[in-house]
């Protein structure tokens, strides 16, 4: 039998071959391929927002495409128009995306479930309609053209290796923040939160504080990305971050498993190069393209929920026990057997 | 004045018959179907195909209507949320399921009549109804006539029927219900039946006002949702109340600021109920308190 490292050894391990790997790829992948990946990387660090807010903490947030918009608008608006250094610009689009997530969450944090989904929802179909009608402000349904890339101590961002590596890094340092984060005991109180709000409030958390908290850093990893997102794509225009964007957020969390900050990382990936596969394999000139990638979304989430509620990241916990029992030469326990998988199965069926 | 007064009753109608189609799925199952809208779009799309290139008369496509909105209704409930039910998914999970459900119905309406605009033709040429100093619009009697038409109907069956007495059980306690041999399975399947139904209804209704488009489903959903916030989950009147209200709020927004803003009053309106008066204007404090 191999020689077990210490758990949390082996752990950073895989974090470190898993990150070199990523590395290697844009040596070996067309441009097309890396600009997906590069586009998975900036999503990830959205959904990992996201799975904060709603997979740990049980606070659903379908306005995170609009903290996504906030973002890159104000990376794209303050860096062309007012010639705002890049990183002052994503600061104010950071400042702007808090408080905006602040005030909307105070009144919300007294709210539970589905409400908190209306609200949301409400708010990203405001978002929306305002990048649209202040065209003064934000050039209206026409975008914002010329967003440069960014330059760190003299070197440009210029081709799509580098600012890959660039997105590599950010998402690989808000992956270990996240990770510190959901093991503190802010992120236990998270959990506790959405297992019970009842309970977690009579232990002494105050419930209203922790959700405004994870509904703030959600919004603030949302508008990093985007300040990210804007200087990739050097265009940004209202279409991008519409409720679609919502959805696809909110999907690439169920995909990957709600609750797991591996799994939305992974889930981001499924959610962009899957469709991108299956189109690919679609006749040329073929119409209605954005309609498939709507009834991917819809069948994958479908799929996961009926089959695998605990997502991509509850299978691989199955399959990691089995090859552990298998292993260790005992017979795989019956199913239905205690899983204990913090998958939110059991979790939010009061708070729903 | 009096115009704005007019169509925001007109709208609010439509807002409102919406709000109830989301009820009975609720009372019996606790989901709130956030495919809801999608079934009214499809009701409008459906019709506005049946009425329009096909030529059928107006009241007579309703019933078509109707059943294919009954049917997507229902085959969520037996195809997704009963699955992920059966499974052990939480309400979150069932709630994503409409949620998924509602892309697939919007991706197939789009596939199947395209993603153009389309409206509806309204039943009647236009030959305003002149009621003392107000000039209504015909469409305008229709869905005033139709939405009164719906809530009598809706009152008799809660209140005056067995069927509409196990619903209210349900919806109280759904364990209990199953105790004195209340089939709650089959129960919630004709809950979501009714729901379609009224989705369908409201469709019609509100075809020949809208352009809509395979992408109209979100906004009705919301409509609706927010006029049963401001109204008040598990009342019957409020949600009425609230979506007139809305209406005229938002008619009056788009005629004096522009026609961009009638959505923010919607979001306004809604984000001070959720904070000053989660409960609604008539809605019992306990659906809040615990949850829904």
């Amino acid at each position: 039998m191999m020689r077990q490292l210490p758990t949390a050894a082996r752990e950073w391990t895989v974090v470190g071959v898993t990150v070199a790997l990523l590395a290697l790829v844009p040596l070996a992948v067309a441009t097309f391929w890396i600009q997906l990946l590069a586009l998975t990387g900036i999503l990830a660090i959205v959904t990992m927002g996201f799975n904060l807010t709603f997979g740990v903490a049980g606070q659903i947030n379908l306005a995170i495409g609009g903290f996504f918009a906030v973002g890159a608008y104000a990376s794209a608006l303050l860096t062309t128009k007012a010639s705002w250094p890049i990183g002052y610009a994503a600061l104010a689009g950071l400042g702007i995306a808090g408080t905006l997530a602040y005030l909307v969450a105070w009144p919300t944090s007294r709210l539970r479930g589905l409400y908190v989904a209306m609200a949301t929802l409400a708010l990203q179909l405001g978002i929306t309609a305002f990048l649209v009608h202040t065209e003064p402000i934000t050039n209206g349904p026409v975008g914002v053209f010329g967003v440069k890339r960014p330059v760190v101590g003299g070197f440009r961002f210029a081709t799509e290796q580098s600012y890959y590596y660039l997105i590599l890094v950010v998402a690989t340092a808000v992956f270990l923040v996240m990770r510190a984060l959901l093991r503190s005991r802010t992120g236990r109180a998270y959990e506790a939160i959405r297992e019970d709000e009842d309970a977690a409030r009579s232990l002494g958390i105050r419930t209203a504080l922790y959700k405004v908290s994870a509904f703030v850093v959600g919004a603030l990893c949302a508008s990093l990305a985007g300040s990210l997102y804007a200087h990739f794509n050097r265009f940004v225009s209202p279409e991008s971050f519409d409720v679609v964007r919502s959805i696809q957020i909110l999907t690439m969390a169920v995909v990957g498993g709600l609750g797991s900050n591996v799994g939305a990382v992974v889930g981001a990936a499924v959610v962009v190069l899957l469709p991108e596969y299956l189109i690919g394999l679609l006749p040329e000139g073929a119409p209605n393209v954005g309609l498939y990638q709507s009834l991917i979304f819809g069948a994958l989430m479908l799929l996961v929920l009926i089959f695998a509620p605990g997502g991509i990241a509850g299978l691989g916990r199955r399959l990691w026990r089995r090859l552990g029992q298998l292993r260790r030469g005992r017979p795989p326990s019956a199913p239905g057997s205690p899983a204990g998988s913090p998958d939110l199965s059991d979790a939010a069926r009061r708070s729903g | 004045m009096d115009e704005l007064l007019v169509s925001g009753v007109t709208v609010g109608c439509v807002y409102a018959i919406i709000a109830l189609s989301f009820a009975p799925a609720f009372s019996s199952s606790s989901i709130v179907n956030f495919g809801q809208g999608e079934l009214v779009m499809l009701g409008a799309m459906v019709g506005a195909v049946l009425v329009g290139p096909a030529g059928l008369p107006y009241f007579v496509a309703i019933g078509p209507v109707v059943v294919v909105t009954m049917t997507a209704s229902v085959l969520m409930y037996l195809l997704v949320i009963r699955e992920i039910r059966r499974r052990g998914g939480s309400v979150i999970s069932q709630i994503l399921g409409t949620l998924a459900a509602g892309i697939l119905i919007r991706v197939a309406v789009s596939f199947l009549f395209g993603q153009q605009a389309r409206r509806l033709p309204a039943p009647f040429s236009e030959h305003p109804a002149q009621l003392g100093p107000l000039t209504i619009p015909t469409q305008s009697v229709v869905i005033v006539a139709g939405t009164v038409l719906v809530l009598v109907a809706m009152w008799l069956v809660y209140t005056k029927t067995l069927f509409g007495l196990t619903i209210r059980a349900t919806a109280l306690r759904r364990d209990v219900a199953q105790l004195v041999g209340i089939d709650v399975h089959r129960l919630t399947a004709v809950t979501f039946l009714v729901g379609g139904a009224l989705a369908g209804i409201a469709g019609m209704l509100y075809g020949p006002l809208v352009n809509a488009t395979p992408w109209s489903g979100l906004q009705f959903a919301l409509w609706g949702f927010v006029a049963l916030i401001i109204g008040g989950l598990g009342s019957w009147w409020g949600p009425v109340l609230a979506g007139v209200i809305l209406g005229v709020a938002e008619a009056i927004a788009k005629a004096r600021l522009g026609s961009g803003y009638g959505e923010s009053v919607t979001i306004v309106l809604m984000l001070a109920f959720l904070y000053l008066r989660p409960t609604g204007l008539m809605g019992a404090p306990d659906v809040v308190r615990h949850g829904a």
